[in-house]
């Protein structure tokens, strides 16, 4: 126990060490909002533009906005969340329409970082304070950036992977949807990881789009051409739980198997834990857009900003998932929600 | 005593408006719009504002260039997926090549029309000689195209020079550039497809090619054509959009190929049978944008947006197969 914790805390203060260049390189320094021209009088319109329902991470994300928005009844009188369907075009008309409406605030996690920005610049323009998380939009001019660090995610992931096999093996990296920003990021800051470790070999890669049927496909296929294969990096919910579930039905070794950690992910881990398995999972929380909303709230009451702020990652490791795995919940409940027990049921609750 | 007018006006002005109303395949969706446009009106006051309507006009460009192109294909009784790895194409070509000089903005967008219509040519030479189905085929070159666009451009980057973009979507006496753009692009397309020997061909190598090969038609050629028309407006429509992103970005298509081809199937064209027009499928890319754009006036739930647009085009599609059941009775 003494040496887990003795390793936890090795692993945090490598992060903080890591975290230090990753900050010091983000482009245009940081800087105090002047959110006096944003400050109006309540009740206020709010707006979420948002990229799809595509899963159980989004769902929860437009629950997390709308449980935030109505505990301010005296600050918000209409909310509006528009749903690109994973289309930058649509999600460009989209946050149109919410500058023609007039609307107070638009939160924005955009379907593409570059593609969304003149839209935004657009809404900064006519007077909008406007900002941005989880799929951050590039441009300058946005109001507030609402960042969670994917470098450092993947490099965590990475870090006890490599501690977990003593610095030497032969693992598989399956990584998320090519072209997006925070698959490229997640996977730049293990590969940093992995180059300080030699004795740790990649013999293979693979796009998994972070889908569970792909990643347990990929890690199947894997685990067949390396039949002496000790861990697997992946950094996504459904897709490590795919690889996970590989494992399990391969037989034989519990190699370790990293992800972000859905609800399912989690169930099995603390099956397997008895069976001596470890790993780690780290994700960015779906409330992001709860707390997105009241950075904004705090810019129309004329209250101080930064320019960027910081999301902070969310741990489970071999010490806290016990509490955390919810056994009777459906596999894509996450962990890390603060959604009240009531919309848990509701959504993810097997009736 | 001589007539003072030949009489070839066989048909009455209001035959002739029964004529079109029973023949023109694009009719119940030029009616869905007409009465979403009047119950938007009346429902969401913000909608009718001039701003607004300006705006859905501007949203519609890009699926209504990519559903033009789609309709060329599919009246050559083929469909073409690759619009949307064309598009990505055009974006990742645009934000990469692009200098900001007016020669270089140019001589760009000129290489990236030609590109789109290259690939077209390819794709229907691909068609029609190794005689392949054009789903299939169409939906692996898509891929590859994609794959393409994510080497040049792993993460969406670059720039669009400034001027472009505002050339590009800039307005012309109040009027947009872009819904000029696509209203002429619609008027020259309707022009070629209806009113030209081409048009006949393509329409009956649509319906039929067998006979249409009896009939003395170059089928490749026609096919060939129509499929370089297609790559090439899908080009148009990324350089469009690429001027409204003011970037690149190897997704940005992803979405286009299916929209494409409901826009065209919502406006009256059928498969495998010549049947459909451009306007139509301007009417169809229309409606399914300005439905996005009701229901964020209107702040309806994103959960019964879906179904609410999937209805509606249910109903399009429908009403094209009930009218022509209708027609085949009478």
């Amino acid at each position: 126990m003494r040496r887990t914790m003795v390793r936890v805390w090795a692993v945090l203060l490598v992060l903080a060490l890591l975290s230090i260049p990753a900050l010091a390189a983000a482009p245009g320094a940081n800087y105090t909002v002047d959110a006096s021209k944003y400050k109006k009088a309540p009740p206020y319109v709010v707006a979420l533009s948002n990229i799809s329902l595509v899963n159980d991470f989004r769902v929860a994300t437009v629950e997390e906005f709308k449980a935030e928005a109505a505990k301010h009844p005296d600050l918000i009188k209409a909310v509006y969340v528009t749903d690109a369907g994973g289309s930058i075009a649509k999600q460009i008309a989209d946050i149109e329409d919410l500058i023609a409406k007039k609307v107070d605030l638009i939160l924005v996690t955009a379907t593409s970082p570059t593609a969304i920005s003149p839209v935004v610049e657009k809404a900064v323009a006519a007077g909008i304070p406007v900002v941005t998380f989880d799929n951050v939009v590039e441009t300058d001019k946005v109001t507030v950036k609402l960042v969670a660090d994917q470098e450092e995610l993947g490099a965590a992931l990475a870090e006890f992977l490599c501690k977990e096999l003593g610095g030497k093996g032969k693992i598989v990296a399956l990584c998320g949807i090519p072209g997006t920003y925070s698959a490229i990021h997640r996977w730049e800051g293990a590969q940093k990881v992995f180059a300080r470790y030699p004795g740790i070999k990649i013999v293979g890669q693979a796009w998994v789009d972070w889908a569970y049927d792909k990643g347990k496909r990929a890690a199947e296929n894997f685990l067949a051409a390396h039949p002496d294969l000790d861990g697997i990096w992946t950094d996504g919910g459904p897709s490590g739980f795919g690889a996970l579930q590989a494992v399990v039905e391969r037989g034989g070794r519990l190699i370790p198997v990293t992800g972000t950690g859905t609800n399912g992910f989690l169930k099995l881990w603390t099956q397997l834990k008895p069976k001596g398995f470890r790993t780690l999972a780290v994700h960015e929380p779906p409330s992001d857009s709860a707390v997105a909303l009241r950075l904004g709230l705090k810019l129309l009451q004329g209250q101080p900003v930064k320019h960027i702020e910081t999301m902070p990652l969310f741990y489970i490791t071999q010490e806290n998932v016990d509490q955390l795995v919810r056994p009777d919940l459906s596999d894509g409940f996450w962990a890390s929600t603060t959604l009240p027990e009531e919309t848990i049921q509701r959504i993810w609750g097997k009736k | 005593m001589k007539a003072k007018r030949p009489a070839v006006r066989v048909h009455s002005r209001g035959e002739r408006f029964r004529r079109w109303l029973r023949r023109d395949p694009a009719v119940p969706i030029y009616l869905i719009v007409l009465v979403t446009l009047a119950v938007a009106s009346l429902v969401a006051p913000t909608f009718r504002q001039p701003v607004n309507l300006v705006n859905v006009l501007v949203q519609s460009v890009a699926l209504g260039l990519a559903g033009t192109a789609q309709t060329f294909a599919i009246l050559a009784g083929d469909v073409d997926l690759t619009v949307g790895g064309i598009i990505s194409l055009a974006t990742v070509a645009a934000a990469k090549a692009m200098a900001d000089t007016p020669q270089s903005m140019f001589l760009v967008s000129a290489l990236i029309l030609l590109g789109g219509g290259v690939l077209g040519l390819i794709n229907g030479f691909i068609i029609s000689r190794v005689k392949v189905e054009s789903m299939i085929i169409t939906l692996a070159i898509n891929a590859a195209l994609f794959g393409v666009a994510l080497h040049f451009m792993p993460y969406p980057s670059g720039m669009v020079p400034y001027r472009f973009m505002t050339a590009v979507t800039g307005q012309v006496g109040g009027v947009p550039l872009p819904v000029l753009g696509w209203g002429i692009i619609v008027v020259a397309s309707w022009y070629v497809l209806n009113r030209t020997r081409f048009g006949v061909h393509l329409r009956a190598v649509g319906a039929d090619p067998e006979v249409a090969f009896r009939a003395g038609i170059k089928v490749e050629r026609v096919k060939m054509a129509a499929h370089t028309a297609t790559g090439l407006l899908a080009a148009l429509a990324g350089l469009f959009l690429a001027a409204r992103m003011g970037s690149g970005d190897a997704t940005a298509g992803g979405t286009f190929g299916l929209d494409s081809m409901t826009a065209t199937i919502a406006g009256g064209a059928n498969f495998s049978s010549g049947v459909g027009n451009v306007t139509g499928t301007a009417a169809g890319a229309f409606l399914i944008v300005v439905l996005g754009n009701i229901f964020n006036q209107m702040g309806i739930s994103t959960y019964y947006q879906t179904l609410f647009k999937g209805a509606l085009l249910v109903m399009a599609v429908a009403g094209g197969a009930i009218r022509k059941r209708w027609q085949e009775k009478k």
